[in-house]
């Protein structure tokens, strides 16, 4: 019998602080959070208050100056193929390869066969939405679907963990509604661990389980954690929704006021 | 005669303002068709009715020269001779630029260690260096290879450096998140974003050896077809340097638009970046 204590404990930030060298404030302090197996998790907050640097840390690329993140116990020393990133823009697709040769990325460096990284990237693109588009370069894609080509290539991985960095942010309003919900679809039938940042409230509660307001930076860390229990599929008309909208957005609003102060001053 | 700075790919020598100009529909092709005969024609009534002079020889004169000298055979020969001097440096020069350009670009110690030499060399003319490759290497192939080389490599070298810094860092994480190892995202990741940058300062380095190889071959040499322009001049041959400069002008043109072309088939996927 495993203690309960220990299955909530998946991944753990423990008083983490983080400061970039040529910085001396510090973007995070004291920061503390931890993620269960298997939930969505949204990191919300302000610009500039540190909520990149977080996942940045979960994924290996930077190191807390303090404190210590770890998965399942083991810290982190470096990135990992159990932990695979959608990065905000589209940056990091490879220009020269397919749409499919780009989802089977992961796969080739993991040594999967030929074969195997065919089928398994066709069964992928067609869960995003994709089907028939695996010839394509990424160049000939629109913005929507270059970030399901990247959702696509994460998923294909079997990785336990998704960090996923502001994934719609640079899509168009009406395609990022489109994409939530599919994500949303797609996380309910996969069922990974997501940590998920965002800025956008709306966005927050179609996706999250539970959703980490993050205070205003520097110095920053959680401010408080809303459980989001509404029913999946959920939807931005309901009313349980408008009651969540206004509650997260009231302290989410005090941050970005605070941001605001901080940065006139 | 150069700036061995870095060109973008895509920008104003690597790009689409240079392609196909030629060759983008019957239209264009007419109107260069009719821009070369209206030179020609401007360039035989000046020589034969406004300045008729031996100094200036008019188009007919200088085809007639160039067929002379090609049926002597000193023509194809002098030809064969640069062709092969321009390609073997292009070449080498290539080949050593992208290598040491990719090494110095991925490793900071060499970059910093090397950073000078390539800031002082890349801002000497090659034409500077004729003097002492004579002394050193005589006037035979060594000294043209060394030069040609010299003209190809800095350029090629700098944009090679630049192509490794363009590599976007999401492109490098997203690679190591999904366990590359250090040559693995230099395999995967930094050289196919680094080929387009490559090709550009290839590119580039063909025209600076075109150039070069002439004043190599005028000032130290006994053949070629700068030789054979400055040999002309002895004789008062203007329509043999009339030709020679016509022929040197259309296998520069030609040569990039081969390079062009070749750019264009093979790196079309990695223009998309």
């Amino acid at each position: 019998m495993v203690p309960s204590a220990v299955r909530t404990r998946y991944i753990a930030f423990d008083a983490v602080s983080f400061a970039y060298r040529e910085k001396q404030t510090a973007v995070l302090t004291d920061f503390t959070l931890e993620l269960k197996r298997r939930e969505f998790f949204l990191l919300l907050g302000p610009s500039g208050c540190g909520k990149t640097t977080a996942l940045n840390m979960l994924a290996g690329f930077e190191h807390p100056l303090e404190g210590h993140v770890s998965v399942d116990g083991q810290p982190i020393t470096g990135p990992g193929p159990d932990r695979v990133v959608v990065f905000q823009g589209d940056d990091s697709l490879l220009g020269w390869l397919s749409t499919a040769e780009n989802v089977e990325f992961g796969l080739l460096l993991a040594g999967v066969s030929r074969a195997e990284r065919k089928q398994r990237a066709g069964q992928v693109l067609e869960t995003v939405g994709l089907a028939g588009h695996g010839a394509k370069h990424p160049a000939e894609l629109s913005g929507g679907m270059k970030q399901r080509v990247q959702i696509a290539r994460a998923l294909v991985s079997n990785a336990d963990i998704l960090l996923m960095d502001e994934p719609f942010a640079a899509v168009d309003a009406q395609t990022r509604t489109i994409l939530q919900d599919e994500l949303a679809r797609i996380w309910t039938e996969t069922r990974r661990t997501v940590l998920f940042i965002t800025h956008d409230i709306a966005e927050a509660i179609i996706l999250g389980d539970r959703i980490g307001i993050m205070r205003a930076g520097p110095d920053s860390n959680i401010k408080e954690i809303v459980t989001n229990d509404l029913p999946r599929p959920r939807s931005r008309g309901d009313a349980s929704f408008a009651t969540m909208y206004a509650r997260i957005e009231r302290a989410v609003s005090e941050e970005v006021m605070s941001a605001m102060r901080k940065e006139s001053r | 005669m150069k700036g061995a700075s870095a060109a973008l790919p895509g920008g104003a020598l690597g790009g689409r303002s240079l392609r196909g100009r030629f060759t983008d529909g019957p239209r264009d092709i007419a109107l260069a068709l009719l821009s070369i005969a209206g030179m020609l024609v401007i360039w035989q009534l000046t020589s034969t009715l406004v300045f008729r002079s031996i100094l200036f020889p008019s188009v007919t004169q200088t085809a007639a020269a160039l067929g002379t000298t090609a049926r002597a055979g000193i023509l194809p020969r002098d030809i064969s001779v640069t062709l092969f001097r321009v390609l073997a440096g292009f070449a080498l020069g290539s080949l050593g630029g992208a290598v040491v350009g990719l090494l110095m670009g991925s490793v900071s110690i060499v970059r910093r260690f090397f950073e000078p030499y390539l800031n002082f060399f890349r801002f000497v003319t090659p034409i500077a260096w004729i003097a002492p490759a004579t002394i050193w290497f005589g006037i035979g192939e060594t000294t043209k290879l060394f030069l040609v080389v010299y003209a190809t490599i800095f350029i090629v070298l700098v944009n090679t450096m630049a192509g490794v810094a363009h590599v976007h860092r999401d492109r490098i994480r997203m690679a190591q998140a999904f366990g590359a190892r250090p040559w693995q995202v230099f395999r995967y990741v930094t050289l196919p974003t680094s080929v387009p940058f490559i090709v550009t300062g290839m590119r580039i380095g063909m025209g600076n050896s075109f150039m070069t190889v002439i004043g190599a071959e005028m000032l130290a040499g006994n053949n070629g077809l700068g030789y054979l322009i400055y040999s002309s001049r002895i004789f008062f041959r203007s329509d043999v340097m009339f030709g020679t400069i016509v022929i040197l002008g259309v296998f520069g043109l030609t040569a990039d638009r081969l390079f062009d072309l070749a750019q264009h088939r093979v790196l079309r996927r990695y223009r998309a970046r």
